[in-house]
């Protein structure tokens, strides 16, 4: 007992800051790249600031009042959420319908599972250069197969839907080789006892297979749906090399902020425009986790 | 076998490390009696434009450097230097400025506010320069001018051209090439093919954009600026002002019979590779595509270049130049390394150096005294589209220039994005005007707010 105490009353010290030490080096990462300029963000949007950076005036919600009054900006949040939504979703539930048929052992499989997770290893700056060839209104591959003269990247109708296809292709690798280890982590018994009661393979999908793999599935559509919301690359590749004759269409809320910052140096509109990205990105966030507690399955 | 494998690694790094010691050592054997001076360099080329550049700086190095112990590095730094001088400018990153910048126009009023920036006529009035201000072309160097004090030096400049396929031309009865817009329009009737609803093949491709309407307002004459101060030319510019003088009413006036021709494409997508396919007879695009359209379009139909339309007939002010010049820097402040960038930067303004570059790219020459080379008159007769060009620019008045409206990108999205509309129906002329003249002038109104 007496020992007991001695230890304890020696400990502290050591034992107590010894987690944080662990946690050192994520924890300046942390506040070097992500509290700090967050921060510095959130207070520099209340400012007026020159194209320097240097912070002029305090302007309070001067900057957000035009920015979410700028049709730019609001076309690029409307962008966005139809990004968000078409991307993830459509790329998870393809992936989700090969990972099903891969899941069976054939003599093939090895072949099909690489086949369907070789989009994860295309370049996205080498991907858009295919699809913008493809999306070509006139000599495109895209419009001669489907017998259809729609001007994909530029028209305000289709332009988002032509961005989110690229998004779909690229990331149903990922999302299948996540969603056939869910499945292959299904115990083999479960699915063996449902056969032998007659389910067929739709009942054991509905059943089964998707709430056994539900956190896998809440896991993907989150981190997709936060990859998502701050998208800009693919529109940055499109808009940036001067190929189209309206970037309007496809400007995402990152990317005009991009845009306003890099380009322009406007900053007051770039301050902004960020902090609005960020908390429409935490409501989802929130919405989604709010989703998990009754959606997701935990074993 | 593990103790093999070890001691094969251990050959192998002993092995690198001595080639780490030999590339080093051939740096190290460079005469010894003069110090070599490194001018960092950065460009915007891409494709065989950068080898062009990049050729420059080494010819520079096999002679002239040689000579006197200067070695250009010569960098590809993505196409916005401009924005990458001023993130270094911001976070008060002198020292990894480079000695010499390539930088297109509109990137002038933001170099002239960096402390490290060496005016290319601070360096003239030094004198001894072996290229004179006197031998390059005036609207170039007006293209590089601020407040009357030459800034930068031209090195790669280019002229807006109307590129036609001749035998579509010849195929639909028509002679020559039109000289005005509403001639273009006549062209267009007569070079589209409708079938049914669809538009088969297009007159014209061009989509307006910055770039193309401030040669349409600048050709309107010789004293109409785009904007205020000349364009932002002798002080910053502060608002547009062709919606005061009217000139950019009288182009959207005959824009519209463009327009309404329906045979127009307003969207660019592969302008080269569609007007090769002979997707419409006329684009209008810069002198730098002239090699792109040589190389796709082949001996496969007679294409040709003509002047870029005017507004109106009676219109004299010609084109802009565009592209870009080089601009020097002094970060380490060391007049010697200056003097070093300094001959680099005229090495690539001299006559040689530019009739190479201007046959390697198309890229129009700076020097007047190219066209007293050898050479030159043969080159230009066997490829005419140059010569057009060039004739083009020599017909201009130099006051007509893109201007520097240091917002260039937020003003390029307002004037394409109406302009868009426009032709699409989805603006009147009168929208489509109001909404380019209120949205440039708030823009420049905003930036002036928050930069006095």
């Amino acid at each position: 007992m007496r020992a007991n105490q001695l230890m304890r009353k020696k400990k502290p010290v050591s034992k107590v800051v010894e987690p944080f030490l662990y946690l050192l080096p994520a924890i300046i990462f942390f506040i070097l790249f992500t509290y700090y300029p967050f921060i510095k963000t959130a207070i520099s949007s209340l400012f007026m600031v020159d194209s320097m950076g240097r912070s002029k005036a305090f302007v309070g919600l001067e900057n957000f009042i035009r920015v979410l009054s700028s049709p730019a900006f609001l076309i690029s949040i409307k962008n966005t959420f139809i990004y968000m939504l078409l991307s993830a979703p459509v790329s998870i539930f393809i992936a989700l319908i090969l990972a099903l048929v891969a899941h069976k052992k054939t003599r093939s499989s090895r072949i099909s599972e690489t086949l369907f997770a070789l989009t994860m290893a295309m370049s996205m700056s080498v991907s858009a250069m295919i699809f913008k060839l493809a999306y070509n209104p006139t000599i495109g591959a895209l419009n001669f197969i489907l017998g259809t003269r729609i001007n994909w990247l530029n028209s305000s109708e289709w332009a988002m839907v032509a961005i989110s296809m690229i998004s779909v292709w690229m990331g149903i690798g990922f999302n299948f080789l996540f969603l056939l280890a869910a499945i292959f982590g299904i115990s083999p018994e479960l699915l063996e006892s449902a056969s032998i009661d007659g389910a067929r393979m739709y009942r054991k999908t509905v059943s089964i297979i998707l709430p056994m793999i539900s956190p896998t599935l809440f896991f993907l559509i989150i981190t997709s749906m936060a990859k998502n919301m701050m998208m800009s690359g693919l529109v940055l590749i499109f808009t940036n090399s001067g190929s189209l004759s309206t970037t309007a269409n496809v400007e995402t809320m990152i990317s005009y902020m991009y845009k306003q910052a890099v380009n322009n140096l406007n900053y007051n509109d770039a301050y902004a425009a960020a902090m609005v990205a960020f908390v429409l990105t935490f409501i989802m966030m929130l919405i989604s986790f709010r989703f998990e507690k009754k959606g997701v399955f935990y074993n | 076998m593990k103790k093999v494998l070890t001691i094969a690694m251990c050959l192998l790094m002993v092995a690198s490390m001595g080639f780490a010691a030999g590339s080093k050592e051939i740096v190290e054997t460079k005469p010894a009696t003069l110090p070599i001076r490194t001018v960092e360099f950065w460009h915007t080329m891409s494709g065989v434009n950068a080898t062009a550049i990049d050729k420059m700086a080494e010819q520079f190095n096999a002679t002239i450097g040689k000579a006197q112990g200067i070695v250009v590095k010569s960098v590809f730094q993505g196409n916005d230097n401009s924005e990458k001088l001023k993130t270094l400018a911001q976070a008060g990153d002198t020292k990894n400025f480079p000695d010499v910048a390539q930088i297109v126009g509109a990137g002038i009023p933001a170099a002239m506010t960096y402390s490290q920036l060496v005016p290319v006529q601070d360096m003239y009035d030094k004198g001894g320069a072996f290229v004179t201000k006197a031998d390059l072309e005036p609207n170039m160097i007006r293209s590089f001018t601020y407040a009357g004090k030459m800034i930068g030096m031209p090195v790669s400049c280019s002229a807006i051209l109307l590129y036609y396929n001749k035998d579509m031309f010849k195929e639909v009865g028509l002679a020559n090439p039109p000289t005005t817009i509403a001639e273009m329009a006549d062209s267009i009737k007569k070079l589209m093919v409708v079938k049914g609803k669809d538009v088969e093949r297009y007159g014209l491709n061009v989509a307006v954009r910055r770039y193309q309407l401030s040669n349409f307002i600048g050709g309107q004459g010789a004293f109409n600026f785009f904007g205020d101060n000349e364009g932002g030319r002798l002080a910053p510019m502060t608002k547009v002002t062709f919606g005061e003088d009217g000139t950019l009413r009288a182009f959207l006036t005959e824009w519209e019979k463009v327009i309404k021709t329906g045979g127009y494409k307003a969207w660019e997508d592969d302008i080269n590779e569609e007007f090769a396919l002979e997707l419409f007879g006329m684009a209008i695009m810069s002198t730098a595509r002239i090699g792109k359209i040589t190389a796709l379009v082949g001996d496969k139909f007679a294409w040709g270049v003509a002047p870029l339309p005017k507004v109106n007939a009676q219109d004299k002010g010609g084109i802009a130049v565009g592209g870009s010049c080089v601009v020097m820097f002094d970060p380490d402040k060391d007049s010697a390394q200056v003097d070093a960038a300094w001959q680099f930067v005229q090495y690539m303004a001299s006559p040689e150096v530019q009739f190479q570059f201007h046959k390697d790219t198309g890229y129009i020459p700076v020097n007047k005294k190219v066209y007293t080379l050898p050479g030159v008159a043969e080159h230009l007769a066997n490829n005419p589209a140059y010569k057009v060009a060039i004739d083009a620019i020599h017909n201009s008045h130099p006051n007509n220039q893109e201007p520097f409206d240091i917002i260039n990108w937020e003003i390029d999205t307002i004037i394409k994005n109406h302009m868009l509309a426009f032709a699409q129906g989805k603006e009147t002329l009168q929208q489509c005007h109001d909404g380019i003249v209120n949205e440039c002038n708030q823009k420049l109104a905003d930036y002036h707010k928050a930069n006095k």
